[in-house]
């Protein structure tokens, strides 16, 4: 069968695709911009090295505007898909991360995890995408 | 759910993707729906119905 798509959903895709790119390019200019601003006020008060290192906090703000809308302005299939999608990261990753924990604790290393926490969001994120792909060909 | 849907498009001599343009839906919807593997919310059923001109319950039956 032709996957053809129509032209509300092209449009659509494109509206979203400039949408997340647009946020993704803000957020990786503040990252930049904050590190950079970070390496000229490393002997100032740690009160502002703070507020400094959470600019990027505006960025993720504008990720996630992005993302709602496009999931907002999904047709109601492609919304189910989506949430299925984030109830399966959610529990792979969070148990995994709590099987991870369990194993630290059992072998005495509670302080010092070897992976960090900064994992967490792109491993999120990672089997977001895998799950939606699965789903979609179920759907399919 | 059983449905009819794809006999009544096939007579309008509609493609999923015209069908789904219309309902302002994906294609993966439709063909979805049409499979059985989704069953459509109750105002997509609704719209799917007045395009038909139709009841729901002609268009789709419970299994």
């Amino acid at each position: 069968m032709a996957k053809e798509i129509s032209e509300q959903e092209r449009t659509k895709r494109r509206r979203d695709r400039r949408r997340i790119w647009a946020a993704a390019a803000w957020y990786l200019a503040i990252i930049y911009v904050s590190q950079w601003a970070l390496w000229f006020l490393k002997d100032t008060d740690p009160v502002w090295r703070g507020l400094v290192g959470l600019a990027p906090m505006i960025g993720i703000v504008l990720m996630l505007h992005a993302i709602i809308c496009a999931h907002r302005e999904s047709d109601e299939l492609q919304r189910r898909i989506d949430g299925e999608a984030a109830v399966i990261s959610a529990c792979v990753v969070g148990l995994a991360a709590f099987a991870y924990g369990l194993v630290l604790a059992a072998m005495g290393a509670q302080s010092q995890p070897a992976l960090p926490a900064m994992f967490v969001g792109p491993a999120l994120i990672g089997v977001w995408a895998l799950s939606k792909q699965m789903l979609s060909r179920h759907y399919r | 759910m059983r449905n009819d849907l794809p006999k009544r498009r096939e007579e309008k001599g509609w493609r999923q993707v015209d069908l789904a343009e219309r309902l302002g839906v994906s294609r993966q919807t439709i063909n979805a729906i049409e499979v059985g593997k989704y069953d459509p919310s109750l105002p997509l059923a609704f719209a799917i119905a007045a395009l038909f001109k139709c009841r729901i319950e002609d268009i789709f039956e419970p299994f």
